[in-house]
């Protein structure tokens, strides 16, 4: 670690990067916006914005759920919750009769509420709510490495079964006339924004972590003509967005996360209004 | 493919543009931290002006309180990257303890080579009110269990009984002299000279105790069972209301029960929070007492005294007794 700091240091030299907290948290904004640039592209074409949304919810449970088994580090508690949660709500909304925005609001209701019913007992729920905002200053190297792990964990599936989810979500009728287990896919890729959601969310926060996702895709969306730009598009949004906002939180003594958020939000506006004139 | 790139990287060249403006206009104005001067963080308010007390008159020291623009408790603070500069740059951190300071442990690692006073080391804490039912026995808590249940049941509001206040001091000023050996002899003289407008405070209330001993109430803050403590009220509930909170109405039934059941007739609450005093109040005939949990306050060295002292006044009209003065 000590020769990345020093790295760091070489080649970025500004005041901003002389301390440590500042180096973990450009680490982990390198690390993180590039992944939720990719998977915020499959995300936005499958129509999933709510999904992963109410997946942000769950963490509220999951750590409830993990204070009621009282297991020690919240964070295992609330990956696996989430996991269980975004399985069955994949099957549930396959299965449903009802709009698929209607069974995804009602598990996110119902996350959400269950979360602050065991939460709030004892009539304090202030101690929580810093997951609500999250905090990426705090962010220590073995957590940085974790999400490493999980980066190349998404890269080498998104290696190796980007056509297949591709034509999952283009048409899944179609997908499994090719012999595509349709299912173990769409699994895989909904375990995997588990996942990721949930390792984030400390470091990005409930009520903003789904803007990281959709907004670099979306505002991608606007300008890109095929596949390949959207994914480059996206993950420069994204990228740019965490590095511009984490450097005027510095300077502006304001919050990481929603910063980060502004400025991706700002980027989508730009890319609507600039689309009319660029894609043919 | 270029002309969209182009578009893309005009765009977030304007972004940055614009950034720097921002932060010419608005950003923080770099802080010097050189020469001799020895930086002190404090975590918030009472170990602030304890701290400031204690290095009155010495020159070469900054004293700068971490959480100087929150009010309320801390439980949902959040560091910012000022308040991060302000630790990395800091010779001694002084903090309250007893996990008043989730947001410091949060960030304890970046901390490791930093000198930390922890003014409640060695400290037997009162439970908080996540066990409703404190009467005022002391339990002794293991410290960094390193489990979450541990920690929500301890409570650090330990400021609110004079006398443990008073140990504080002692301890800060321990620290103090073993991080600035330099400064000892006039961080002891400011000691003795603070514990001694304690002392006559401790002196001057001394007989309230006797008055209060035993009486009932119910406290709407953590911080007031140590107040409490250090009378010998009785605290047959405790609730910890933070603004953004509620009571269900299960709990509110419960309350208007206990307090039917051991005759409480004063509720010790917040001004800022003191919406569900008033209620519980309304329903069961009680009086509402309110008094300040010293979280936040003006920022004079003999803030905590005057303020204490209101809070003792207050008990006094309780008791009946009409204080020293008045």
């Amino acid at each position: 670690m000590h020769t990345i700091y020093q790295w760091m240091e070489t080649l970025l030299p500004f005041d901003y990067i002389q301390y440590d907290f500042m180096k973990n948290a450009l680490l982990a904004v390198l690390i993180i916006t590039p992944l939720f640039g990719i998977l915020g592209t499959m995300i936005v074409n499958n129509r999933m914005a709510f999904f992963s949304d109410a997946l942000g919810h769950s963490a509220l449970t999951g750590m409830a759920v993990g204070i009621i088994f009282g297991v020690s580090d919240a964070g295992i508690s609330m990956v696996v919750f989430a996991v269980i949660f975004a399985l069955l709500l994949n099957k549930i909304r396959h299965y449903s009769i009802a709009e698929n925005d209607t069974v995804i609001s009602v598990f996110s209701s119902l996350s959400t509420a269950a979360g602050l019913v065991i939460l709030s007992r004892g009539g304090s729920f202030s101690k929580y709510s810093a997951l609500l905002v999250g905090d990426i200053l705090s962010i220590t190297p073995p957590e940085i490495l974790r999400l490493l792990l999980i980066f190349a964990v998404t890269l080498t599936f998104w290696c190796l079964a980007f056509n297949k989810l591709h034509a999952v979500s283009l048409n899944a009728s179609l997908a499994k006339s090719k012999r595509i287990r349709v299912a173990l896919i769409d699994n895989i890729f909904v375990v995997l924004i588990a996942v990721i959601v949930m390792l984030s969310i400390k470091w990005v926060g409930i009520l903003i972590i789904n803007a990281l996702l959709i907004l670099p895709a979306a505002a991608a969306r606007n300008l890109a003509s095929n596949m390949a730009q959207y994914h480059l598009f996206s993950v420069l949004f994204s990228v740019f967005s965490g590095i511009l906002g984490l450097i005027l939180s510095y300077y502006l003594d304001m919050a990481a996360g929603p910063m980060i958020v502004v400025i991706a939000s700002l980027l989508f506006f730009v890319m609507l209004a600039v689309r009319p004139f660029v894609k043919q | 493919m270029k002309r969209k790139l182009g578009i893309i990287f005009i765009t977030m060249f304007l972004f940055s543009f614009s950034g720097y403006f921002l932060v010419v206009a608005f950003g923080r104005k770099p802080v010097t931290y050189g020469g001799e001067e020895k930086n002190i963080v404090t975590s918030f308010y009472p170990v602030y002006i304890i701290t400031k007390n204690l290095t009155a008159g010495i020159d070469g020291v900054r004293v700068v309180n971490l959480t100087e623009n929150q009010t309320g408790c801390l439980h949902d603070y959040q560091l910012t990257t000022g308040d991060m500069l302000l630790l990395e740059n800091a010779d001694l951190l002084v903090i309250n303890g007893g996990g008043m300071e989730l947001f410091i442990e949060q960030a304890a690692d970046k901390l490791s080579g930093l000198n930390v006073v922890d003014s409640c080391e060695g400290m037997t804490f009162l439970m908080g009110s996540a066990h409703d039912h404190n009467h005022g026995n002391e339990h002794e808590i293991e410290e960094d269990t390193g489990e979450e249940g541990a920690k929500e049941e301890e409570n650090g509001h330990v400021w609110m009984d004079i006398r443990r206040y008073r140990m504080q001091v002692q301890k800060v000023e321990e620290g103090l002299c073993e991080a600035f050996p330099q400064w000892r002899d006039q961080i002891g003289e400011n000691g003795r000279s603070y514990c001694e407008k304690i002392d006559a405070i401790i002196q001057e209330y001394a007989d309230l105790e006797e008055s209060l001993n035993g009486l009932f109430t119910i406290t709407f803050h953590d911080a007031f069972i140590y107040l409490c403590d250090g009378f010998g009220i009785e605290v047959v509930h405790g609730i910890d209301l933070d603004a953004d909170s509620a009571l269900s109405a299960g709990e509110l039934a419960e309350l208007a029960d206990e307090i039917r059941l051991h005759g409480v007739r004063y509720l010790l609450a917040e001004k800022e929070n003191g919406g569900v005093a008033q209620q519980v109040a309304g329903e069961t005939g009680c009086t509402v007492v309110y008094l300040d949990p010293l979280t936040s306050g003006a920022d004079n060295m003999d803030a905590y005294l005057t303020t204490i002292r209101t809070n003792l006044e207050e008990l006094g009209k309780i008791s009946g007794r009409v204080p020293d003065g008045e």
